[in-house]
């Protein structure tokens, strides 16, 4: 009799604790971040014939439609200062491919980069109609929030889960790495789901439950990025800047009318958190100064900030003499428009930032459930421009290798179904991560022996037409903008 | 590499208790035995006799009279001891047809010794000390036996026993300490080795430098000093950057190669 009673009480035991536990909710695949790369993933799932109707989640921790979604009703004045050069064929894929309307008229399309040496003289200049077009990352993702919204998905096929975070993720059979993963949210909801997508950039906790491991290093360098406010809309040509000083490379990039984007990449920690702090008329002049004036100067104005021995307007004065004396040696007036980036007046207010590089690649994207896309697979410097390129072509090709998994009626979550988008990817990508380290590698040094035979083999590039077309198609993806 | 045995000093017993986990019990331990008082690998405690006169002799005679019997012999006087001393203090030292006396050779031995523990005496665990100021502080600390620092390495460089018994293991002992008592981080592959190498031959060719710098104060031998580490430390940065890079390529060739088969 005791023993019955006993073995009931442990019954009911079990059946309280199992009820605490909360059901997960079923989902074929889930993308954890909202980023660009989730965003277009999600689109590209939800405008796919093959995919539609697998019923699609997707997580972020920030509030997407309350901050993001606006943007594109309602964008403010002065750009945003976190501005991508995006290929032909990045563009194709969203416009064209998934039918998204981007802001045009926030796009600026340029034909052209002029490239040159800080130390030597050496020059590359690199020329096609509408090469590369600048978007602001808001313009992105705000396009692509507000095409899902119009599409009008019923919850059973699209969730948005917004101002969470993911707290945990777990294997449903912890023996078994094929089964679902279960992914717990901040507000207490966990999903179970047949394919984990992750899309959480560099520090990925979806990497990290992979446990895919990485390659790479940090580059001891910071990216200063801000809008800058230029004398007049160019009037020769539109063109991106880029000079390799010692210190890095520093990018002067085109947006529309009289507005422009600055990437100024700078080892150690002190010149970029100068120029955060820094007033911002002198920042201008110093930009100003990077595109003309010889690394000499430069140091000398940096140390001049550094040690408060020169007052602004001072610095402004002189820098402002140098330049025009640089631009008096010119043999032509006309040179200046065509040698040198246009002139900045001043730099937008709480636009200065930075954020450190990084080069990173994991060594396989893809295992059983779990899928990584974009910044958590690979990082890169961002020197060649190709960051958010890598990451539209990796969705691009996921969502082709799930529609042929889908056809052949794969599992969409075996590694079997994804394996072909590591194939298709990782050589791409490599290419792209490959070039912008061995470049940086190239143009961090300023020893006498390098810089000669570096600027030999750039302007060897920019004198053999087919050597030239080559980089042109490397980073332009290949491909012109069909209309 | 001669590693330190048991000293009376808490850093080096500490660097030993380090491995306590890895200790098998059939070993004694450490912990359950009164810690030697001699520092290896003199074989008297610092307050003995002998550490009384060679210290002596070190810091009265040697600066003046160089590293020989003379110096020895005044101290002795000096302490008041009897002169059969010089034999007790040689006895830990085979006698050699090359070389001068062994209480010479103990004297010298006692110059490496005490002066090396002297370096690293206050040090602790959290340490900031760079491996530069370290380098300096050793070589500042011959400045006053600087005149006597030609005939010191011509001892220290004769081939035979004492060279492989004393002089090298003192110099890589050294090095050792160096790195091991300074912020430099540590390694468990080949640049264990060679930083160890890389130090001993910056303190070598500094010392050779020292022993015809007629600059104030040594103040050209500090220079090339540091010089000297900081271009150990560049070159240790190659050395990683080039591994990190060689091993990032290796691995992404498989990756690649991996990548292109999962096709199949």
């Amino acid at each position: 009799m005791l023993k019955i009673s006993f073995s009931r009480q442990l019954v009911r035991t079990f059946a309280t604790t199992a009820d605490e536990v909360t059901i997960p909710k079923l989902t074929d695949i889930l993308i954890v971040g909202g980023g660009p790369a989730g965003l277009t993933l999600a689109t590209a799932i939800k405008n796919s014939s093959h995919l539609a109707k697998l019923k699609t989640t997707l997580v972020d921790s920030a509030k997407l439609t309350e901050n993001v979604l606006p943007f594109y009703s309602n964008p403010p004045t002065e750009y945003h200062n976190r501005v991508v050069s995006i290929t032909p064929k990045s563009l194709n894929f969203i416009t064209n491919t998934l039918n998204v309307k981007l802001l045009e008229n926030r796009i600026q399309p340029y034909d052209g980069c002029y490239i040159t040496d800080g130390i030597s003289k050496a020059h590359m200049s690199l020329n096609k109609e509408s090469m590369l077009y600048m978007v602001e990352i808001m313009n992105i993702q705000s396009s692509l929030l507000k095409h899902l919204k119009e599409l009008n998905l019923k919850e059973e096929d699209f969730e948005m889960k917004e101002n969470v975070k993911v707290e945990n993720i777990s294997y449903s059979n912890p023996e078994d790495p094929t089964s679902w993963p279960l992914v717990k949210l901040s507000n207490g909801e966990t999903y179970k789901t047949r394919l984990l997508i992750g899309c959480d950039g560099a520090n990925s906790p979806v990497k990290k439950f992979s446990k895919l491991n990485t390659e790479g290093w940090k580059y001891n360098t910071f990216g200063t990025v801000a809008t800058l406010k230029l004398n007049g809309p160019p009037i020769f040509k539109i063109n991106g800047w880029q000079r390799f000083l010692k210190w890095g490379p520093v990018a002067h990039l085109p947006l529309p009318d009289n507005n422009a984007s600055l990437v100024w990449s700078t080892k150690g920690n002190t010149l970029s958190e100068m120029f955060v702090n820094m007033d911002t008329k002198v920042f201008a002049s110093l930009i100003n100064a990077a595109f003309v004036l010889s690394d000499a100067d430069l140091e000398y104005y940096f140390n001049a900030i550094k040690n408060n021995t020169m007052k602004s307007d001072e610095l402004i004065d002189d820098i402002n003499f140098r330049i025009n004396e640089t631009w008096d040696n010119l043999k032509d007036d006309s040179l200046i428009d065509e040698i040198f980036p246009p002139q900045v007046v001043d730099v937008v207010k709480g636009s200065v930032a930075r954020f450190p590089f990084k080069f990173s690649h994991v060594d396989k994207y893809v295992t059983d459930r779990i899928a990584l896309v974009g910044d958590a697979a690979h990082t890169t410097h961002p020197l060649a421009g190709q960051g958010l390129n890598m990451g539209q072509h990796d969705v691009e090709e996921l969502t082709k290798a799930l529609e042929k998994a889908t056809l052949r009626g794969l599992d969409i979550g075996s590694e079997l179904a994804l394996e072909p988008y590591w194939a298709e990817c990782y050589p791409f990508n490599n290419v792209r991560l490959g070039l912008a380290d061995k470049l940086h590698k190239l143009y961090q040094t300023d020893s006498k022996p390098i810089v000669a035979m570096r600027s030999l083999g750039l302007t060897l590039t920019d004198k053999i037409e087919p050597v030239k077309n080559l980089v042109i198609d490397t980073l332009t993806g290949g491909e012109e903008m069909c209309k | 590499m001669v590693m330190s045995s048991f000293t009376p000093l808490n850093k080096s017993l500490l660097r030993t208790t380090q491995f306590k986990c890895l200790r098998r019990l059939y070993h004694p331990a450490s912990n359950e035995y009164v810690n030697p008082t001699t520092i290896s690998p003199l074989t008297y405690s610092m307050d003995s006799i002998q550490s009384k006169i060679l210290s002596h002799s070190l810091k009265e005679y040697v600066p003046t009279s160089g590293f020989n019997e003379k110096s020895i012999l005044k101290s002795i006087n000096d302490l008041g001891y009897s002169s059969s001393m010089m034999s007790v203090i040689g006895a830990s030292n085979s006698p050699s047809f090359a070389h001068s006396s062994p209480a010479v050779l103990e004297l010298i031995k006692y110059n490496l010794v005490s002066k090396r523990i002297e370096l690293t005496k206050d040090t602790n665990d959290n340490t900031t000390t760079t491996l530069k100021e370290l380098l300096l502080k050793r070589l500042e600390m011959d400045i006053p036996i600087s005149s006597q620092l030609r005939g010191l390495f011509a001892q220290l460089a004769t081939p035979g026993k004492f060279m492989f018994d004393v002089s090298l293991p003192e110099l890589f002992q050294l090095a050792d300490d160096m790195i091991f008592f300074s912020n430099e981080k540590d390694h468990h592959d080949m640049a264990w080795y060679s930083k160890r190498l890389a130090v001993s031959m910056a303190y070598v060719t500094s010392k050779m430098f020292m022993i015809q710098d007629t600059s104030n104060n040594f103040q050209m031998t500090m220079d090339f000093a540091s010089d000297k580490v900081d271009r150990v430390m560049n070159l240790g940065e190659y050395y990683n950057n080039v591994e990190e890079y060689a091993w990032f390529t290796l691995m992404n060739s498989i990756n690649l190669v991996k990548s292109q088969f999962s096709r199949m």
